[in-house]
């Protein structure tokens, strides 16, 4: 064939070259399209494992090379949660745990997957009834990977913590977990497991009302970081010198804690160490603005927030020395909790009430006022900023079956109980009052909230422990809410979601029997 | 004519073939034998006969496409090499039968041979289905699913569903692109390069999704990328002919079943064309 007849030939192998390449670009999205609803199939959580797949990973799977199908299995899971097909993602979480048990990543986030993000198209509330299933997840991840503190971890802080609001619970997974080391994912040799899980340790004791054991534990989170700290300054390799600011970050929280004992229980003991501590903190911030200050002649420096307000706690403490002080948590507070709730269209409540958690006038004379500043701060805000003074806290609600309770799974699985109904969520309080319509009747979440059951308990409640109280309201009713009372709604047994009763804390709650009639 | 000649001295040659007549009749064996264990197979017993000819039919689908492996594959590394062992080319070429009239006959004869083997496998496979499915009867699913309650009688189950010919028809179009291909591959390498190179380019095509998430994955370099793209876009699409859970599932998206075999067609005969166009070239500067 000479040059002449081969050119016509090599532009039409260019042209359909071109039309194949086009033809895909134009069909792709067509096609993710196609797959990701094949997939979604029974609803996405019902249908069998293999339908939910595609094939190509099922067959893939089936050669020798497990962990590198399990990592390309991952990536395309990555594929869909960008995608916001999170209904797809939990069977590859199912398939890579089987093929790699040892990816704590996939644990970890398919976990969170079914904690967090299977929620209701009206109001973005996740799906609680997959709660089982992530809880199962990590548990079968940690009997997979014993020896390691990562899901440990997670299963205390994510879950327990932030999902369920259970720190007790919580506490004892956190506990474990700092009772086991890292491991580098490369060579599996045992590593230090990071600094932050033993801090959250002493977070936890706190939550909890376990002080001494939170101070035991931030004096031996900081000797560990000094430890660390030499360590590290004894190794020639680190050039770019040793990062400190965990000491720091150790001192700051243990002299908080200590302030915060003192403000809320009138410890004055613990209020000196606080501020010694805390003066320690001043130090470096002190020294580094006298600094600036001399470099710039001439210019104006704010001194360092944390240096002003220890300056002011010291002269807080020196006025109450000697003097007789049960701190603010010791005077009684009534809430005058009230709540009612009404249908107002099908599946939805107007759930709506008042809580007169903390007056605003009191921030002014609460000891921690000296190193907060809260009140003078605020001081200056506009009337309509002030009426919501107590923002920050907020209400919780729950309505379930009459006699839900959170299935325990023994092995992981993702399908739930369609016919349960069980939601919560939490609402704002601002300016003393909170209000909240919950809609539950979107026909898109049907499915979520079938109201099978022919009674339903609905509890609506105020905890004192965050993240429905911040820190300013606690400095007046005490970690535990010591200072709540109310004629009508003090609780001190337990609230919903907590798996055992915390002896010695105030709860508000209020507790509503509801016939299906009632929300239908 | 010359072309016809030479595609059916193809067919006749491959179907004489035993390793073929072999898959054929194991095939068909299968699909047929299908109608008694597809029970076992059964999953789920709200759905009664429907999930099992659900499964009969990904039973007979995933049969077609592995059996259309082989015969692709074994049919097309042969085409031209055993030609050139045996020495037959220098008698063909020897006549006034140019270089591209034997390509495109060779070619011809191929996916004939192919369309031989998958109708055969086809009628059989849509025969069975449709044996199961006379006069089974099945729960009223839609009262079901709309009331939420069971026991509310039975419906006809549907005798012949449309989606068994369009998934016959898909299977048949990426064995005609993978013939195609292998044929490619028959111009410059021998037989057994040829059967693992045809089979790991229908491999990486069936598994280009996870070819794309390698190229979009967070840390892959700019060469890399491109490299993914480029493979991604240029081997042929393998798992867009493969939809069974698709036709398993019609509910679940493609609005018209017949639209997309006819974009899948369009895509196949390009693709085959090219194979075809970039074969001629290279036999042309062969020496054989």
């Amino acid at each position: 064939m000479d040059e002449r007849s081969r050119k016509p030939l090599i532009g039409l192998a260019i042209v359909l070259l071109i039309f194949v390449i086009a033809f895909q670009a134009w069909q792709d999205p067509h096609y993710i399209h196609i797959r990701a609803k094949e997939r979604s199939v029974d609803g996405g959580n019902n249908g069998d494992l293999m339908a939910q797949l595609p094939g190509e990973f099922a067959v893939a799977s089936l050669t020798g090379f497990k962990e590198v199908v399990a990592g390309a299995l991952w990536i395309r899971a990555d594929d869909f949660f960008h995608r916001g097909q999170y209904q797809a993602i939990i069977p590859i979480v199912r398939l890579v745990t089987w093929l790699d048990p040892h990816n704590i990543d996939v644990y970890t986030t398919g976990a969170w997957h079914l904690d967090y993000n299977f929620v209701d198209e009206a109001n973005s509330m996740s799906d609680k009834r997959y709660i089982p299933a992530s809880i199962a997840l990590l548990k079968e991840g940690i009997r997979n990977n014993p020896d390691i503190w990562d899901l440990y971890f997670e299963l205390g802080w994510t879950h327990y913590q932030k999902k369920m609001m259970d720190d007790q619970q919580a506490l004892i997974w956190i506990e474990k977990a700092c009772k086991k080391h890292g491991s580098d994912p490369n060579t599996g040799q045992p590593i230090d497991r990071p600094e932050f899980v033993d801090r959250m340790l002493a977070h936890s004791y706190e939550k909890v009302g376990r002080f001494d054991d939170a101070i035991k534990q931030w004096y031996v989170s900081l000797k560990d970081v000094k430890d660390i700290i030499k360590k590290e300054k004894q190794n020639k390799d680190i050039e770019a010198g040793v990062d400190e600011t965990s000491v720091d970050l150790c001192n700051r929280n243990l002299a908080l804690l200590y302030l915060r004992l003192a403000w809320r229980y009138g410890n004055m003991d613990y209020y000196e160490k606080g501020l010694k501590l805390a003066e320690e903190v001043s130090k470096p911030l002190d020294r580094n603005w006298e600094i600036v200050k001399a470099k710039n002649p001439g210019q104006k420096f704010p001194e360092p927030d944390w240096s002003v307000a220890t300056k002011a706690a010291r002269a807080d403490y020196e006025s109450r020395k000697g003097k007789q002080w049960a701190g603010d948590a010791a005077k009684p507070l009534d809430a005058g909790f009230q709540v009612t709730w009404m249908r107002v269209a099908p599946k939805v409540l107007l759930i709506k009430g008042k809580l007169n958690l903390i007056p605003a006038s009191e921030y002014k004379d609460l000891a921690s006022e000296a190193f907060t500043r809260w009140y003078r701060d605020n001081a200056s805000a506009t009337a309509e900023r002030k009426q919501l003074w107590r923002d920050g806290s907020r209400v919780y609600w729950r309505l379930e079956d009459y006699d839900y309770k959170m299935p325990t799974l023994n092995t992981f699985s993702w399908r739930i109980n369609t016919d349960q109904t069980v939601a919560w969520d939490s609402i704002y309080v601002g300016g003393g009052a909170f209000s909240s319509r919950i809609d539950l009747g979107d026909i898109r979440d049907a499915e979520m909230y079938p109201f099978k059951a022919k009674k339903y308990k609905l509890t609506i409640w105020v905890s004192p422990i965050q993240p429905g109280v911040p820190d300013y309201v606690q400095d007046r009713i005490g970690w535990k809410g010591e200072a709540l009372t109310d004629k009508n709604c003090l609780d001190t047994t337990t609230v919903p979601g907590l798996e055992k009763p915390i002896p010695g804390f105030h709860f508000l709650k209020k507790e509503f029997i509801l016939d299906r009639r009632d929300i239908i | 004519m010359i072309i016809w000649a030479i595609a059916k001295t193809t067919v006749g040659d491959a179907l004489r073939k035993k390793v073929l007549q072999i898959f054929l009749v194991v095939t068909i064996g299968l699909i047929v034998l299908s109608l008694s264990f597809s029970q076992t197979l059964s999953f789920s017993s709200q759905r009664g006969v429907s999930a099992d000819l659900m499964m009969l039919k990904s039973f007979g689908l995933g049969l077609m496409a592995l059996a259309g492996i082989f015969i692709s594959l074994v049919l097309g590394v042969s085409l031209i090499p055993q030609e050139i062992e045996r020495r037959t080319i220098y008698t063909i070429l020897a006549k006034p039968v140019t270089r591209y009239e034997f390509i495109i006959g060779k070619f011809l004869g191929a996916i004939l041979t192919l369309a031989i083997t998958t109708g055969l496998m086809g009628v059989v496979f849509i025969a069975t289905v449709v044996l199961k499915a006379w006069g089974a009867e099945q729960p009223a699913l839609s009262k079901v699913a709309a009331q939420g309650i069971t026991g509310v009688g039975t419906e006809k189950v549907q005798v012949f569903d449309m989606n068994m010919l369009w998934g016959v028809i898909l299977i048949y179009l990426q064995f005609m692109v993978l013939s195609s291909v292998v044929l490619l591959f028959s111009t410059i390498f021998t037989s057994t390069v040829n059967f693992f190179m045809g089979a790991a380019v229908y491999v990486v095509g069936f598994a280009s999704t996870i070819v794309q998430s390698l190229g979009g994955a967070e840390g892959a370099g700019p060469f890399l990328k491109i490299f993914y793209k480029v493979v991604f876009y240029v081997l042929p699409r393998f798992d867009q002919f493969n939809m069974p859970n698709q036709l398993l599932h019609p509910e679940a998206s493609i609005a018209n079943m017949g639209i997309y075999t006819m974009r899948m067609f369009l895509y196949a005969v390009v693709y085959a064309l090219l194979a075809l166009v970039l074969a001629i070239l290279i036999f042309q500067n062969r020496e054989v």
